[in-house]
C-alpha cells in the first residue's frame, strides 16, 4: 500500500495488487495537461484522442415488432418514423457539446437464406442533426426503405 | 417493454425509450412539444411491416402532450 498526499492530506491509497490509487474520497479531480490519459487505454503515437459522446444498440426480432436487445448510452430513445421511407431519430439524453458531430451509423437488415437484400441508413443535410437529436434516413434498393434488424450509431465529438 | 406512439406528418412514430429511464420523462423530452402521446405494451403494436398503415385516435385516449 502506499498513500497520495498533499500538504500533509491523505488524498488517496495505493493498492499495490491492482497498482490503482482509490480516490473516492477526494470528490472532483482535475487531471492535469501532463496527465498520461493515452497512456492509460494504450493509445499509443501522436494521433489525438476523441471522446465517443452517445451511442445505441437496438436488435428487432424478424417481426420488427418486439426490441430484443438494447443498449443505449447517453440515449433517452430511439424513434422510428415512416412518413417518407424509414427514418431513424436517436434522441441524447445530455444534449451534445455542438452539432458539428461526427454520426458513424452500422446499421442493416439480416437476412435468412437467399434473401441477400441490403438496407443502408445515411445521415444527410435533408435529415435533422441537432445537439439533442439525430435522424437517420434508410435507403433500400434505392426504391423504398425497410426497417433495420439491427440499429448500431455513435457519436464523437470534441 | 413499454413504447410511445405519436403522431408525426400523417403517420404514427414508435419510440423506443431507454429502459433504464423513466418513460413518462422520455415521453415528455422526445415527443415534439404539443404532440399528445400514447404509452403501449410493446407486444400490443400491430406487424411492423405495415407501419406505415397504423393509425390511432389520440383526441380523447393519450397519457401526455411533448412539453
Amino acid at each position: 500500500m502506499g498513500t497520495l498526499q498533499v500538504g500533509g492530506t491523505t488524498l488517496g491509497v495505493k493498492n499495490t495488487v491492482t497498482n490503482k490509487v482509490d480516490l473516492s474520497n477526494v470528490g472532483d479531480v482535475t487531471l492535469t495537461s501532463s496527465a498520461d490519459i493515452k497512456g492509460a487505454i494504450n493509445a499509443s503515437g501522436d494521433a489525438p484522442i476523441y471522446a465517443c459522446r452517445a451511442a445505441a444498440h437496438v436488435e428487432f426480432a424478424s417481426d420488427y415488432s418486439t426490441q430484443s436487445v438494447t443498449k443505449f448510452l447517453n440515449v433517452s430513445s430511439v424513434t422510428i418514423q415512416t412518413a417518407d421511407g424509414d427514418q431513424y431519430t436517436v434522441n441524447f439524453t445530455t444534449a451534445l457539446p455542438d452539432a458539428a458531430y461526427v454520426a458513424v451509423v452500422g446499421s442493416g437488415r439480416a437476412w435468412s437464406a437467399n434473401q441477400r437484400n441490403m438496407s443502408v441508413l445515411v445521415q444527410g443535410p435533408e435529415m435533422t442533426r441537432s445537439t439533442s437529436a439525430c435522424q437517420f434516413g434508410n435507403v433500400y434498393a434505392n426504391t423504398g426503405s425497410e426497417k433495420m434488424r439491427t440499429f448500431n450509431a455513435a457519436f464523437f465529438s470534441e | 417493454m413499454k413504447v410511445i406512439i405519436y403522431p408525426e406528418n400523417g403517420t404514427l412514430s414508435v419510440c423506443f425509450p431507454n429502459p433504464d429511464l423513466d418513460i413518462n420523462w422520455v415521453a415528455q423530452k422526445d415527443v415534439p412539444t404539443g404532440v399528445k402521446y400514447k404509452i403501449l405494451n410493446q407486444s400490443d403494436l400491430p406487424d411492423m411491416s405495415f407501419h406505415s398503415a397504423w393509425e390511432y385516435d389520440f383526441t380523447t385516449d393519450f397519457d401526455g402532450v411533448g412539453a
